[in-house]
């Protein structure tokens, strides 16, 4: 059975990390927005955490690169975790959105990346 | 046939709206037959007002407002007391009533010209499948609801040399601004494709193009993906330039044969962006030249199993579908796709076979 798309906010030494879990597209688009709303309001650095989701079509990655283009307007930062292989690594590697916004294997990577800019 | 399907939208629609005016009325009909009327007087004003709205939807003002105007007085005058004074308030209110329904009839009747409308600019709809020396067999499906719009488009036309160019693309989010822009885009797509400008010459300026559209409107429209397939008047080669997109198939008798170079960035990320062509030889013997846009393959694998559906099983149902691919191969993939989804998809597809003549 298909697992329902999920997301969570949470706030990680300084960063939100926005984790989605299972499927998620247009349906779970504004929610995904909505936690970026809520992750601006808290931080100047967000981490979308895409480890536990198993499909994102690109809806999710349109809220992505939206995130990443208001951050370069307000000096934040913007990082993914995509563990190579899985499934959203493959959506964003053929969209080409990891030339612009690097994918991280690990949560802790993508963290370091944000703590220590340049 | 387009049209047909347009009857049958709106049939559904008065039919909908029919349906719950009889709701409606039932429900509030129910205390009149279980109380007296003298204990409820003036309440089957309400219910007439609704009446009014579904007859004007259904049958335009000419004839909802005298409908609900009648229908309130005479209900007024046998149930209520004062019997003479209340028509006075329930006048104006049924014509108020009358208007509405007239506007939210014409409000529906605009919506669905307005995205009838946008989808003729994304697809182009080509009743004759010729195009050059190809034969070009395209299906376009639209996300779930006939109601919906989404940013697919695609187009094929013959270069000054002869060469044709086929494009797929696909612009981010849903709704009429991902719409409009699609329909620009593929505008332009034509215009310099049929004054033969090189395919990467066209995407940069379709990169420029989409940047500029988001600082002017503050689109939020955040990317678009874009496959070009340039086949040789010759028929011998193909040139392939991939702007985020899924890459064409080239189908032949020995089976399928993806395109595997990297593809370039999508457009509308970066102003830096470039995108490099590649050849891509195509044999003497049948082949077919097949691009889609991911809907095609982010379906289900089952109705109740997980996204996506993916390359991996289209690969397969293309090769069995054996060359040329034609109108009937094309119709039956899709089927297959539906099937393993349990039905509608959720996004629009875009499905391509290009064929030599």
């Amino acid at each position: 059975m298909a697992e329902p798309g999920a997301v969570a906010v949470e706030q990680v030494e300084g960063a939100s990390v926005i984790a989605l879990r299972g499927e998620h597209d247009l349906s779970t688009g504004p929610a995904i927005e909505a936690a970026c709303d809520d992750a601006w309001a808290h931080s100047s650095s967000i981490v979308f955490d895409l480890a536990g989701a198993t499909f994102i079509d690109s809806t999710v990655v349109g809220v992505m690169v939206s995130a990443r283009r208001r951050a370069a307007e307000s000096g934040g930062s913007v990082a993914v975790v995509a563990p190579a292989g899985g499934p959203p690594a493959r959506v964003l590697t053929l969209v080409g959105i990891n030339d612009v916004l690097p994918l991280h294997e690990t949560r802790d990577e993508a963290l370091r990346t944000i703590s220590a800019p340049g | 046939m387009p049209e047909l399907a347009r009857r049958l939208d709106t049939q559904r629609g008065k039919l909908v709206a029919a349906l719950v005016a009889v709701l409606c009325e039932l429900a509030i009909a129910l205390p009149f037959l279980v109380i007296s009327p003298n204990t409820l007087r003036g309440v089957p004003g309400p219910l007439l007002v609704v009446i009014g709205v579904a007859a004007s939807y259904l049958l335009g003002p000419r004839f909802g407002v005298p409908v609900t105007a009648v229908g309130v007085v005479l209900a007024v005058t046998i149930v209520g007391e004062n019997a003479w004074a209340a028509p006075l308030v329930w006048l104006p209110v049924s014509a108020g009533a009358g208007i509405v329904g007239e506007q939210v009839r014409h409000g529906d009747e605009l919506r669905r010209e307005l995205i009838e409308e946008l989808r003729r600019g994304l697809v182009g709809l080509y009743r004759d499948p010729a195009v050059g020396r190809l034969n070009v067999v395209s299906r376009y499906i639209p996300a779930v609801s006939a109601q919906r719009i989404a940013g697919d488009f695609y187009g094929a036309v013959v270069q000054p040399t002869g060469d044709v160019a086929i494009m797929v693309g696909d612009v981010a989010g849903h709704g009429p601004a991902a719409a409009a822009l699609a329909t620009r885009l593929r505008a332009m797509w034509r215009g310099l494709a049929i004054a033969g400008v090189s395919d990467s010459e066209t995407v940069s300026a379709l990169n420029e193009t989409l940047l500029a559209e988001q600082q002017r409107i503050a689109s939020r429209i955040p990317f678009a993906t874009l496959c070009l397939a340039t086949v040789a008047a010759d028929l011998r080669s193909a040139q392939i330039v991939i702007a985020g997109h899924p890459p064409p198939i080239l189908v032949t008798e020995r089976g399928t044969h993806e395109d595997a170079h990297p593809p370039g960035p999508a457009i509308g990320i970066s102003e830096t962006s470039t995108w490099e062509p590649h050849p891509l030889a195509l044999p003497d013997d049948p082949w077919s030249l097949v691009v889609y846009t991911d809907g095609l393959i982010e379906g289900r694998t089952s109705p109740d199993g997980p996204r996506p559906y993916g390359r991996d099983r289209l690969l397969p149902l293309l090769a069995a579908s054996g060359v040329p691919i034609g109108e009937d191969d094309v119709d039956a993939v899709l089927r297959s796709v539906l099937d393993a989804n349990g039905g509608a998809l959720p996004d629009d597809v875009v499905l391509i076979a290009a064929s030599p003549r």
